[in-house]
């Protein structure tokens, strides 16, 4: 399938699950003409014609990436949602320490550079942020040592 | 005389210790963001969204800060597209084409010089264009009401797609989408839960520093990740003469008013900003050089005028973008569109109104501009040798750092892990777009303006008790509307005068 017959595609299903997902969308009092559903609708109206035309014309112009490049990019994307989940669980400094040792590594980074650039950043960033700046970081497993 | 009047109250805003000291701050910080590769204004200015926040400053200095990051990036993006060839965004392409020849024949100094004189001087007449048309634009706009709103709010759609993009369907695609996601969260009028998906996280509607930093900072990082693995290698040219002289200032002074003029129109229209502009004006100068000058013109292999045109041009339209912004609420380019979102998390509503209930904020921002530029200029002559030194920087080092940046904002915002985690997918969702050639300005227009269209679409067909021909019923709708339907053919007509590199969608 063609790169814009598939974003054609990707559209209607957002479409279809704005449609169904906002058809029971209606005020218990009704003060005004228009309720809460018709924007949703009209929307999900637009997104399917775009859908549509896009599924029709077809025609391809993404560019071809290396299968190693595709690699890298699952790899840094997966990284991040973990980071995303164990920043408030394992704390800060060592969640960032591990996300940046990796995405260092995907970078081109040697193991050396990684860690040291990982530590540096990870409690360096943390003593401007949290103490420098008062934003609040979870201090997680490591809560007694700062 | 009473603009006067109020542009001094403004340089007295502007010019507080602290807001001159953001503004500085705002500048290094910009024009460092902009130098990197593949990063730009919206990149720079979406990262900083949540740090605004928590730094919790007063609405006028968040803004004077952004605007400094906003023009200071424009002026960063210039040296990357210069020095090696790689436009920071689309508006720097037409640098890059004229300015990269220079560079290679040992000018880099000159061309660097002389394109930050150009776009000190684009960005100084169009701020003295926002002086002068900002309060007459505004007092005309205070006869808008919902009908008017909602056929401006659609012109403005119009435009993007039309203007932006070549090709028109995905821009209303990407529009389309940011409208749906501006629908999430509680219904202000009836308190009905759309697409909340009883997640308690979502009821107050998708955090819009999340969205930002998801769409242009993560999103970023993968594109950075694809011309990492599949790019070539850096080297940088050799700077040479460190400044331009008189006699290329007044050969290139023609062009660069020229630009200016092209920029300052251009970026008037929602929607349009730099990246046209650019292209006009080189086009433009580019058949007058031909045509007077068919001997002397260099335009290709390096022309000065190129350069210094493309160079006004750009930076006029990011300062006249400001007055569609200001003046009507309705922003121009994806920094503008952020900037209005930060506008709206002070529970100010953007648009004519400002103009007299923050008289600081709005005249506060503008005289910023004045002093914004100036120190711009200022730095950007002497120190461009160590804006350059930001190129060597390693991916490596730089990818980890722009992730804990983003990670912290929107973390500061919230406190919750929920964000962290919507930002990464909305981030790898948007890569994904943005590799389908899905620009990411309408996305961002749709859903800053989302909730706007709708309040307004339901207000007036409120007044008229469901008649939906109340939304064409005033001249004023009846020409926007005009407008909306003639811009969108207007790019098959314009498609023709713009050279080829100018056909980038902008994201």
């Amino acid at each position: 399938m063609s790169s814009n017959r598939s974003l054609g595609a990707m559209a209607l299903l957002m479409a279809g699950i704005l449609a169904v997902f906002g058809w029971g969308l209606v005020a218990p009092f009704a003060y005004e003409p228009v309720g809460p559903r018709a924007f949703p609708m009209l929307t999900a109206v637009l997104i399917a014609f775009c859908g549509i035309v896009l599924l029709i014309g077809g025609g391809n112009d993404t560019e071809a990436v290396s299968r190693r490049t595709m690699t890298g990019i699952v790899m840094l994307t997966v990284t991040l949602l973990i980071y995303a989940v164990i920043f408030e669980r394992l704390g800060y400094v060592p969640s960032t320490f591990l996300m940046s040792g990796i995405v260092a590594r995907i970078f081109g980074a040697s193991w050396i550079q990684a860690t040291l650039s990982g530590a540096v950043l990870s409690v360096g960033s943390y003593l401007l942020f949290d103490r420098g700046l008062d934003v609040v970081l979870p201090a997680g497993i490591l809560g007694g040592l700062f | 005389m009473e603009t006067l009047a109020l542009l001094m109250t403004g340089f007295a805003v502007a010019s507080s210790p602290m807001n001159l000291a953001l503004a500085a701050l705002g500048a290094v910080v910009g024009t460092m963001v902009g130098v990197l590769p593949g990063l730009g204004p919206v990149n720079a200015v979406a990262m900083l969204v949540p740090v605004v926040f928590a730094l919790g400053l007063p609405p006028e200095s968040s803004m004077i800060l952004m605007a400094a990051i906003y023009i200071g990036s424009e002026y960063g993006g210039r040296i990357s597209a210069i020095l090696i060839n790689v436009p920071g965004e689309a508006s720097a392409v037409m640098t890059a084409l004229e300015g990269y020849p220079l560079s290679r024949q040992g000018l880099a100094g000159v061309a660097l010089s002389l394109s930050a004189w150009t776009s000190f001087l684009g960005s100084v007449l169009a701020t003295v264009g926002i002086v002068l048309a900002a309060p007459v634009l505004s007092r005309w706009a205070l006869a808008f009401g919902p009908v008017e709103y909602v056929a401006l709010m659609i012109f403005a759609f119009a435009c993007l797609t039309g203007l932006l993009s070549d090709q028109p369907i995905k821009a209303l695609l990407a529009t389309g989408i940011g409208l749906a996601l501006s629908t999430i969260g509680i219904d202000a009028n009836s308190g009905v839960m759309r697409y909340t998906f009883d997640m308690p996280n979502l009821i107050d509607g998708l955090a819009f520093s999340t969205l930002v930093i998801g769409l242009f900072a993560i999103s970023e990082l993968l594109i950075l990740l694809q011309s990492h693995r599949d790019g070539v290698s850096v080297k940088i040219e050799r700077m040479g003469r460190n400044l331009f002289n008189f006699k290329e200032m007044r050969f290139t002074l023609p062009s660069a008013l020229r630009g200016a003029g092209i920029g300052f129109f251009i970026g008037l229209l929602p929607g349009a900003g730099g990246t046209v502009a650019s292209a006009l004006a080189y086009s433009t100068e580019r058949k007058i050089t031909e045509r007077r000058d068919p001997e002397g013109s260099r335009f290709g292999k390096g022309d000065l005028r190129g350069l210094a045109t493309v160079e006004a041009a750009n930076n006029s339209a990011s300062n006249s973008n400001f007055i569609p912004m200001l003046t009507l609420g309705i922003p121009s380019s994806g920094t503008t569109a952020i900037m209005l979102g930060v506008l709206t998390l002070y529970n100010l509503t953007p648009g004519p109104m400002l103009f007299t209930s923050q008289p600081e904020l709005i005249w506060g921002l503008i005289a910023s501009l004045f002093i914004g530029n100036v120190m711009l200029l200022a730095m950007n002559i002497p120190l461009v040798g160590l804006f350059a030194r930001m190129l060597s920087v390693p991916a490596w080092v730089l990818v980890p750092f722009i992730v804990v940046v983003s990670a912290v904002g929107v973390y500061s915002g919230k406190s919750a892990s929920f964000d962290l985690i919507l930002m990464v997918v909305v981030g790898a969702a948007a890569y994904w777009l943005r590799r389908m050639h899905v620009p990411m300005a309408p996305l961002i227009l749709g859903f800053v303006l989302g909730g706007i269209l709708e309040t307004n679409l339901r207000r007036a067909l409120s007044l008229s008790a469901g008649e939906v021909q109340i939304l064409w019923s005033s001249p004023i709708a009846i020409a926007l509307w005009g407008a909306a339907a003639a811009i969108l053919l207007l790019p098959r007509l314009l498609r023709r005068a713009l050279p080829a590199e100018a056909r980038l969608s902008e994201d």
